[in-house]
């Protein structure tokens, strides 16, 4: 235990401390009188009371002989010296000079009992600290207040995965490097990175990272840290729950937030953030993002790529109600993200990639309480291109057909056929193909003209129907003896057409 | 704007216009001036014989007020009378004998000095009522006005404020007469400004002013008498008052203290200071050695913003 | 070492109104006060006073049963400063230890040759028409009457006449260790200062207990152009040279002690050299010096601040943040360093528990 623990975590915890702390206390020693000090051995942190502590000179001749016998420290009452000149002093003796305010033999007994049992006073903070952040519930602010009062000389921040400070002090972060690679911040004051400790939500998935920074005054101080902190990724996690569960309650609620979340990306010069993609990292003094803290709770993807997606129920259900049972199945199917009211239908955006995102909303459209299709839109750099991505989303969707899911990335001709309306146009596609199916006895001849018409000759259509081109060539005699004419464009995409929706 | 004024020799003063504390071309008339600062020194100025009266016991030749003064100086009388330093009258004040003195010494102008005054003026006010009484028009100097170290030099200035206060009533005079209407200053010795009206009535104060205003002028990259016009510019009213006080524990001496203040304020508002801007600036507390518990000298400094 | 001085035969010179200055210069060498009020006072009374001289004679060269006396200011130099003498205080406390005692003095002798208490000594003189004895009762200043080396040599300091300014005049006749106690108040009745005439013994006595020499000494110290360090028979040296830090209210004095003004404790930080931390831990007068934490001067030798502009010494009561000075240890009489000298005059007399 050295000095700098027994005032950072120990018994002295808040006394004013000059000079740097770093000795090692193995034992106390209790001096009335000065003479006393020089049988005072090495690593003794030495208690002033009495006439020893009766004025500035006692004091400083305490410390001067405290100097010569190599003691840890010197533990003098406040008041008994003025802070500058016995900040001067410790600075050229190089003695730690310590003023406690509460009796110095109450002081003494603390000292000696953390000196004899080290670990036992840094359980006592450990211990303290479990209390506290039991007191402070599931809120990220408060449980950050608790470590930040209780770890005096550090800061501890809880920053999202992306080192976006969420709650805490922006100095905790100050060493801390993101998971995207982002350079850490340079030339901050404070020291480095004392500990890190990671907060998964309840699914596995990281939510973000608890950093304190500060200066590591003892060799043990960390390791303290890290326990402390250790003991608020329950709380965070249970806030992180709590926060989504309230949001899967009430559908509005974290829809405004999606809402706002948008908004001001979508609004970047308002923001005063001008064209650049990306808000800036935590600076100095930066508040933590109240919006931001409450979508990193609920498991949203708030920077680097997303990709939006839009479900689409087929026969138009809406409201608030269905809205929210859309979003429980959403959050259970694609995982957590925002879901808003876009088209007639639920969208919203996830971290997953387009492809990854499609098989998910595959799962999600089967889950469904009503017959929906859904669109996955291409992947966007950042929540500033998001609003593309859902345009995508909403087209593919649209043409996605019930059932069924459509990537706005791999969108053609044959999605847009696959979404015509088969059920309004089977009636007129049959009259018109009637010369044929009348003839057609298995079939072959539709499926031939319609084979030949999306592939755009007779040799790869004989390719695709696995028959020689030849037999090819004798059915399209057959329809063209129906009375159907391929060379005319105006007939091709009627018959085309035709084909889709009776075949479909 | 503010017009600053070095009067040394005859025969014209020198005179600098200053605004936003920087020198501007000066106009020939004063017209928009909004206060005329002097600096002057009253070191060599004549001397008006003064009538000194001490309140206090005998004493050897040699300690006599006005002893060592040049021939002419004016005169003195020892009355009994005066206040230890606990505040025990050690005589009462012999009142005829004030009496007798003015109406028979002749003179205007009155020095009076009691001991014990900084701990207790009463009997200096006493003397100065029934001088006020038996020589009217006289302009009476009390030395517990003045700070000091002992009875004597206390005296001292008391005195030579008095024998400064005709010829600083013409200087005064002559500064009225040629800007009219406009307010004016005059630069300490020391640092900051009084009132014209204070001038008058504590020559002393401003005894080497052009000196002082000089050394700021100077430090301002100015020379000669435009340094001191310029200096006598920067600053506001100031004034100090010293006392010694008995006070048994805290409360009394915050109490004390709070009398002090008070009084420096007034004192530097009747220097000119516009009555919102006058704050005290510094206080002094030093106990006495060798005395009973609880006797402190005192010093308050205010200073303040001409209006 | 210096020597201490003459001790024998021969007269040792005469204070006139020519030798005065240099005595009054030399009297403040090391003393405090000198721009008080008082000092100036006591110097322009013994210059009206001093007539054609006294004559200042070496204790061994009086005949050995003269009665000698000891003269001093008592009280506060304030109080002096503003409630002036009436003239005869110094006459009439030793007239009334004449007629406590029978018998005429002989001889007028200084407690102590700092400021003022140089001057009421030769005023006495004067005014007695007898000689001044060239020495004194602590070859410094002490706080107390009776940190004495006459009192070390076995002298009580009563019977003790005092005067007072109002005419007042009280004989004590008290057990040595009670004559503060019994003194003081009575000094305070009187308006705060007081003439003492005390410590009474014969020529013989006198020329054993005293610091000789010390007022010849003063009268060459004072000459203009002479180094300080005349001052001290005893030698001094510089501590350092430094920049007033901090002046503190200072505790840790014993309580019980009843001395005439409060406790503070003045930090210097050492300008070049070693930069070094100073403390002055002062009681009436500087009695400890840390340096760095360490004790480098204490009582009984004289440790003063003497201003680094204007060469004065620097009153406790006047040190202020910022102020320059130059740290001075005046070793003090070797009987100073006795163990009797410590117990009376060293830093436990202080209320220091060194």
């Amino acid at each position: 235990m050295t000095v700098a623990e027994l005032v950072d975590a120990g018994p002295l915890a808040g006394a004013r401390m000059y000079g740097t702390g770093e000795n090692p206390v193995h034992r106390v020693r209790i001096v009335d009188e000065l003479s006393v000090l020089s049988t005072v051995t090495p690593h003794t942190a030495v208690v002033l009371i009495g006439a020893a502590a009766g004025g500035g000179w006692a004091v400083e001749m305490a410390m001067r002989r405290a100097w010569e016998q190599a003691a840890a420290c010197v533990i003098a009452p406040s008041g008994g010296l003025s802070a500058g000149s016995g900040a001067v002093l410790a600075e050229r003796l190089g003695v730690t000079l310590i003023f406690v305010d509460e009796d110095p033999l109450v002081t003494a007994v603390r000292v000696a009992s953390a000196a004899s049992r080290p670990e036992a006073a840094r359980t006592q903070l450990v211990a303290r600290c479990a209390t506290r952040l039991a007191e402070a519930g599931t809120s990220a602010r408060r449980v950050l207040g608790v470590l930040n009062a209780e770890l005096p000389g550090t800061s501890v921040a809880f920053v999202d995965p992306y080192g976006q400070l969420l709650a805490g002090r922006a100095a905790g972060a100050a060493g801390h490097r993101p998971r995207d690679g982002g350079p850490a911040p340079e030339g901050r004051a404070g020291g480095g990175v004392l500990a890190e400790v990671a907060v998964p939500d309840r699914d596995g998935d990281a939510l973000g990272t608890l950093v304190a920074g500060g200066a590591a005054r003892s060799p043990g101080w960390p390791s303290v840290v890290r326990a402390v902190l250790g003991l608020a990724v329950a709380p965070l996690v249970a806030w992180a729950a709590a926060e989504r569960l309230s949001a899967s309650r009430d559908f509005v609620h974290q829809e405004s937030l999606a809402e706002r979340l948008l908004a001001r990306h979508a609004r970047p010069l308002e923001e005063g953030h001008g064209h650049a993609p990306e808000s800036p990292r935590t600076a100095d003094g930066e508040e933590p993002d109240e919006v931001r803290g409450r979508a990193a709770a609920l498991g949203w993807a708030v920077r680097g790529p997303v990709t939006g997606f839009l479900v689409l129920p087929a026969d138009g259900v809406t409201g608030a109600e269905a809205a929210g049972r859309a979003q429980a199945v959403i959050a259970a199917t694609v995982g957590e993200a925002p879901v808003l009211r876009r088209g007639g239908g639920w969208a919203g955006w996830s971290a997953a990639a387009p492809d990854e995102l499609a098989g998910r909303l595959a799962r999600c459209v089967a889950a469904m309480p009503w017959p929906c299709a859904a669109g996955a839109g291409a992947a966007a750099v950042g929540l500033d291109g998001v609003g593309e991505s859902l345009l995508g989303a909403e087209a593919a969707a649209f043409v996605a057909g019930p059932g069924r899911v459509a990537r706005a990335d791999r969108m053609g001709p044959a999605e847009l056929l696959g979404a015509l309306p088969a059920g309004v146009l089977k009636a007129p596609a049959t009259v018109v193909l009637r010369p044929l199916l009348a003839v057609d006895k298995d079939g072959s001849l539709l499926e031939t003209l319609a084979a030949v018409l999306d592939e755009g000759g007779a040799l790869r259509a004989a390719d695709r129907l696995g028959v020689h081109r030849n037999t090819v060539t004798a059915r399209l005699e057959r329809v063209r003896a129906a009375g159907f004419d391929l060379e005319d464009p105006a007939s091709r995409l009627a018959l085309q057409l035709a084909c889709h929706v009776v075949l479909r | 704007m503010i017009l600053g004024v070095c009067l040394g020799r005859p025969p014209s003063p020198v005179t600098v216009a200053v605004r936003d504390g920087v020198p501007v071309p000066a106009p020939r008339a004063a017209r928009g001036a909004r206060a005329v600062c002097v600096a002057v020194d009253l070191d060599g100025a004549p001397l008006a014989p003064v009538a000194a009266i001490r309140v206090g016991g005998p004493c050897p030749e040699v300690l006599k007020p006005l002893v060592g003064w040049p021939e002419g100086s004016g005169v003195a009388a020892i009355v009994r009378g005066g206040h230890s330093l606990t505040g025990r009258p050690l005589a009462p004040l012999d009142t005829e004998a004030v009496r007798r003195f003015a109406e028979g010494c002749g003179l205007s102008d009155f020095a009076v000095t009691a001991t014990g005054s900084p701990v207790l003026a009463d009997h200096e006010l006493a003397v100065a009522s029934i001088v006020a009484e038996a020589v009217p028009g006289a302009r009476i100097t009390l030395s517990y006005e003045f700070g000091g170290r002992g009875l004597r030099e206390r005296e001292h200035d008391a005195i030579l404020s008095a024998a400064l206060g005709p010829h600083a009533g013409r200087v005064a005079d002559e500064v009225a007469g040629r800007w009219p209407g406009v307010p004016a200053y005059f630069a300490r010795s020391g640092s900051g400004l009084v009132s014209a009206h204070y001038f008058r009535r504590y020559p002393l104060a401003c005894r080497a002013g052009a000196t002082a205003a000089r050394d700021r002028g100077t430090a301002a990259g100015l020379a000669g008498d435009a340094a001191a016009a310029f200096g006598a510019t920067a600053g506001g009213p100031e004034a100090q008052v010293e006392r010694i006080v008995r006070a048994l524990g805290r409360a009394e001496l915050d109490r004390a203290l709070r009398d002090a203040e008070d009084e420096v304020l007034t004192r530097v508002v009747s220097a000119g200071a516009a009555p919102g801007s006058a704050r005290v600036v510094e206080t002094t507390v030093n106990p006495l050695s060798y005395l009973p518990d609880g006797l402190y000298r005192v010093r308050v400094t205010a200073e303040g913003a001409t209006p | 070492m210096t020597s201490p001085g003459t001790t024998g035969s021969g007269a040792a010179g005469r204070i006139g109104a020519a030798e005065l200055a240099a005595y009054v210069a030399g009297s403040r060498l090391f003393a405090t006060g000198a721009a008080e009020s008082a000092f100036s006072l006591a110097a322009d009374w013994a210059g009206s006073v001093i007539g054609d001289g006294v004559e200042v004679v070496a204790a061994g060269d009086l005949p050995q049963d003269v009665r000698c006396v000891a003269v001093s200011l008592v009280g506060s130099t304030t109080a002096l400063g503003e409630l002036l003498p009436s003239g005869d205080e110094p006459a009439r406390a030793v007239r009334a230890l004449e007629g406590r005692l029978g018998g005429r003095a002989g001889a007028v002798v200084a407690l102590n040759l700092a400021a003022e208490n140089a001057l009421i000594p030769l005023v006495a003189a004067a005014a007695l028409g007898v000689p001044l004895v060239d020495g004194d009762g602590t070859g410094r200043v002490f706080p107390l009457v009776e940190q004495t080396t006459f009192a070390l040599g076995g002298v009580p300091a009563t019977p003790l006449a005092l005067a007072g300014a109002s005419g007042e005049v009280v004989v004590i006749d008290t057990a040595a260790d009670r004559v503060e106690e019994l003194l003081r108040p009575v000094v305070l009745s009187v308006g705060g200062w007081a003439v003492t005439a005390c410590y009474p013994m014969c020529a013989g006595v006198l020329a054993r207990v005293l610091v000789p020499g010390t007022v010849s000494r003063l009268l060459r110290a004072g000459a203009p152009g002479t180094a300080r360090a005349v001052a001290a028979p005893y030698g001094v040296r510089t501590l350092c040279r430094g920049r007033i830090l901090a002046v503190e209210g200072s505790t840790g004095h014993g309580a019980e002690l009843a001395l005439p003004s409060l406790p503070s404790s003045i930090v210097v930080r050492e300008s070049g050299g070693l930069g070094r931390l100073v403390r002055l831990e002062a009681h009436n007068e500087i009695v400890l010096a840390l340096a760095d934490g360490a004790a480098v001067a204490m009582a009984p030798d004289q440790i003063c601040m003497i201003a680094a502009d204007g060469g004065t010494v620097v009153d406790v009561d006047k040190a202020a943040p910022g102020m320059e000075v130059e740290i001075m240890v005046v070793r003090a009489a070797p009987v100073w360093h006795t163990g009797p000298g410590l117990a009376l005059g060293g830093p436990r007399a202080f209320g220091l528990p060194l």
